[in-house]
């Protein structure tokens, strides 16, 4: 074991195999002490590095070299000493891989048993809301694609659920999302809907974006739509994105946002 | 009548850090029922919300439910502690 310094790691490096007289995958580096530069040389210091002549590199000729130093990087890799600046590039990959399989095998499994457990908890946390609003109700799941979760109810007050412009469904459906985030199951789109309202809603707002873009088309001018939330916008965005007379942007700050139908 | 209580009590515990420190005062003026909400200091941005949209979703469903009479419900958020924080 001697220690050789110099300015650098590298320069340390060098110096080292100098006096050895020897190649780089001859020999073991381990680093001891990274340089520093210091403030106006204050405080500066010299890299310090170890180096030691492999055994079996030396006593047998190049043959067997490769196939040590391959065997000195894993080794050195899964000491995850400070050795990384000189381990054989076949180290770099394979410590990749074990720390990059190490996390993910867990979690995903995980987080899928916390998200199931948050729509499960979601379900009673509605039902205890609609009990509570004095409407008998069942809900039902549709999980749809990847992350989206439907959640139906079946009810005879349906009125009284959706509300004027189906404020009350939707006020339902936001304070659940949030529900949701703050039960660990971030990055899935909840859907409520009782009785179709969601596709009914669908064709009305198909049919008034049609009708008013004929509109804006004869008048040359721009209409402002009703406030809406921001699926019920998209749609009317999607509807219209085919239409080659017409471009749409929404307008106005989030509760009073409203979709805008320009002649193109 | 619903009990309002309750209800608001079971929207806004599971959104909440301190669900132990949720008090609901009711009070019965001429014109409204009102329930004045106290919440722990750390969630009252939780039930308030972004732009006050969390606090809008909850007054409504709370302000959907029908009360005989002419008299209204009104729901009171109580957001005193952190202003004097300042």
């Amino acid at each position: 074991m001697t220690i050789y310094t110099g300015k650098t790691e590298e320069a340390a490096i060098a110096a080292g195999l100098t006096a050895l007289n020897s190649r780089r995958d001859q020999v073991v580096i381990k680093v001891v002490a990274t340089p520093r530069k210091g403030w106006l040389g204050i405080g500066r210091r010299d890299a310090m590095v170890d180096i030691v002549l492999k055994t079996v590199a030396e006593d047998s000729s190049a043959a067997p070299a490769p196939e040590s130093a391959a065997s000195v990087g894993s080794s050195t890799a899964s000491m995850s000493s400070a050795v990384a600046s000189v381990a054989p590039v076949a180290a770099a990959p394979a410590a990749a891989a074990t720390s990059a399989t190490a996390e993910p095998t867990v979690t995903p499994q995980e987080r899928r048993k916390r998200r199931e457990a948050a729509i499960e908890a979601v379900q009673d946390y509605l039902a205890t809301i609609v009990e509570q609003l004095g409407i008998d109700a069942t809900i039902d799941v549709e999980s749809g694609a990847h992350r989206q979760v439907r959640l139906v109810f079946t009810t005879d007050k349906e009125g009284l659920l959706i509300g004027k412009h189906g404020r009350t469904i939707n006020a339902l459906q936001s304070l659940a999302q949030l529900f949701l985030n703050h039960h660990g199951a971030a990055h899935v789109e909840l859907e409520l809907d009782v009785a179709n309202y969601r596709e009914r809603r669908a064709a009305t707002l198909g049919r008034l974006a049609e009708s008013t873009a004929r509109e804006v088309v004869a008048t040359g001018k721009p209409i402002y739509l009703d406030p809406m939330p921001s699926f019920e916008r998209k749609q009317i965005h999607a509807v219209l994105s085919k239409n080659r007379y017409v471009t749409t942007y929404s307008a106005g700050k989030e509760p009073h946002r409203a979709v805008v139908i320009e002649p193109a | 009548m619903t009990d309002f209580k309750a209800l608001i009590l079971a929207i806004v515990s599971p959104l909440v850090e301190h669900p132990e420190a949720l008090v609901v005062t009711p009070q019965e003026t001429d014109r409204f029922y009102e329930y004045r909400l106290t919440v722990h200091p750390d969630d009252i941005g939780r039930v308030i919300g972004k732009q006050g949209r969390v606090a809008q979703a909850i007054r409504t469903i709370v302000y959907s439910v029908r009360v005989q009479g002419n008299k209204r419900v009104r729901l009171i958020i109580d957001d005193r502690p952190a202003k004097t924080l300042e």
